[in-house]
């Protein structure tokens, strides 16, 4: 099946088997390999990737399906403003995850991030549930999430303050 | 439409935009499998390349299964609407606070994402998270093959183990979730339990009080992902009681209450069943005693 999707910006036309999962593809056929294949069964957030802006565990999509969407690895996502100061705050906490659900971590705290939801202990816990990995400690790891959700909102809201200024 | 073959039959996969279309190639193709979020349907695949021994029928890019519409009594949702966009959309905001509780405890943010209302209902293997709540809150479901549709209370379209019953050739198209008409609800899943597991369990209930007054009340639990159990006859006699009830009131629901789970389901084990009468004692003696709260 031909399929043209758009990846980490970039238009893509690829011929592969339409049930093949996206993961895989991922992997094998453009060599974006910092997400990872684990459970193939959508439940350890390792092979994480943005869909539409949105997270997604990449082994539970279908190839077809990416027609015409636009997807985010975790190559795409370190070159963006956002993803350089969640690792600012990664480091300075000293919160070093690994490789395995590094990204499952930060795109789950992206998700939060575009969500409406207040910060409170519960409601990123809530979201950060599908990580399972015990590399780090999940204490640690809420409030780094914590720390970053403030900072960027505080952000967001000195932005909107300006421009209104401007208006 | 669009029909794509990979390397073999296997992966024969369909991609119709309009439902015309979708329910015309189901009734042309028996055997073919729907997909919708994908969710349950990979769960099950073990390999790195599923094969499915069947066409696949795509319902993402049906159009009239991706809308959500406010009506003044409910909220329509199409089929292949993501657990997702139930929580981000607009009239989220009119959603029975049970009901988007139990959104939110499905999977993860990533699966709700992909998880589709219409695939979450008719996965036939497990009784999922939000059928009990749906059934409390006689949520409503159109269902439509080629030639005919049916539409009506989500309990009408179940067998007696609660699995949805479909005809071979219909597919979901919409969920109808009522608005505003309770005022208290109660949702609690065990701390860590997961459907896959054998231990889950979860418990919902919607009452309509006035006052001291219970005028309505619905309650539902689910045991192990596998069954789902309401008790009508308690249902009936809590309607019309003053709460906070007397200590002989409670005595006497918990009586009849514990009388009508014996046996049922069947093969249940002893601490299973003390959940659930631990669980129906909290509702009689606080959670109902509580005030009306917001819908």
């Amino acid at each position: 099946m031909i399929i043209r999707f758009k990846l980490n910006g970039e238009e893509k036309i690829i011929d592969i088997p339409a049930t093949k999962r996206a993961i895989d593809l991922l992997r094998e056929n453009f060599g974006l390999l910092k997400n990872k294949a684990s459970c193939y069964q959508g439940a350890c957030g390792n092979c994480s990737v943005l869909i539409d802006d949105r997270i997604v565990s990449s082994c539970s999509v279908l190839a077809f399906d990416l027609r015409g969407r636009s997807v985010v690895t975790a190559e795409g996502f370190m070159k963006t403003e956002e993803y350089q100061r969640i690792n600012h705050l990664f480091q300075k906490n000293q919160y070093d995850p690994c490789d395995f659900c590094r990204w499952g971590k930060i795109f789950a705290i992206h998700e939060f991030l575009h969500s409406e939801e207040r910060v409170d202990g519960s409601a990123l816990t809530h979201a950060l549930k599908g990580n399972q990995c015990n590399c780090t400690s999940p204490t640690l790891l809420l409030s780094v999430a914590e720390q970053i959700v403030e900072a960027e909102r505080k952000m967001n809201a000195g932005r909107q303050h300006e421009r209104s200024a401007r208006k | 439409m669009n029909a794509a073959h990979g390397n073999n039959r296997l992966s024969l996969v369909f991609t119709p935009e309009h439902l015309g279309e979708a329910l015309s190639l189901y009734a042309r193709n028996p055997g073919a499998i729907l997909y919708a979020g994908g969710t349950a349907l990979l769960s099950k695949q073990s390999g790195r390349l599923p094969i499915f021994g069947a066409p696949l029928i795509s319902l993402k890019r049906v159009e009239e299964l991706g809308t959500i519409r406010r009506y003044e009594n409910f909220i329509e949702f199409g089929a292949a609407v993501t657990l997702g966009e139930i929580l981000r959309c607009r009239e989220s905001r009119f959603l029975p606070p049970v009901f988007k509780t139990a959104v939110r405890e499905v999977g993860t943010p990533a699966v709700r994402n992909t998880a589709t209302i219409g695939g979450h209902l008719a996965v036939t293997e497990r009784r999922l998270l939000l059928l009990p709540v749906l059934l409390i809150l006689d949520a409503a479901v159109e269902i439509r093959s080629q030639t005919a549709t049916r539409s009506g209370e989500i309990k009408r379209f179940l067998d007696e183990k609660n699995g949805f019953v479909l005809h071979p050739d219909e597919i979901i198209t919409k969920i109808r979730i009522p608005t505003g008409r309770f005022n208290l609800w109660g949702f609690s899943a065990l701390p860590g339990s997961v459907i896959r597991s054998q231990d889950f369990f979860m418990t919902c209930f919607v009452a309509r009080k006035n006052r001291f007054l219970i005028e309505k009340i619905n309650f539902a639990f689910n045991i192990d992902g596998r069954h789902i159990l309401r008790i009508k006859q308690s249902e009936d006699r809590l309607i019309g009681k003053k709460f906070p009830l007397s200590a002989a009131e409670i005595r006497e629901e918990m009586r009849f209450f514990t009388s009508r789970i014996d046996g049922e389901p069947a093969g249940l084990p002893l601490y299973k069943k003390d959940r659930i009468v631990n669980y129906f004692r909290l509702m009689l003696t606080q959670e109902l005693t509580k005030s009306e709260l917001i819908e």
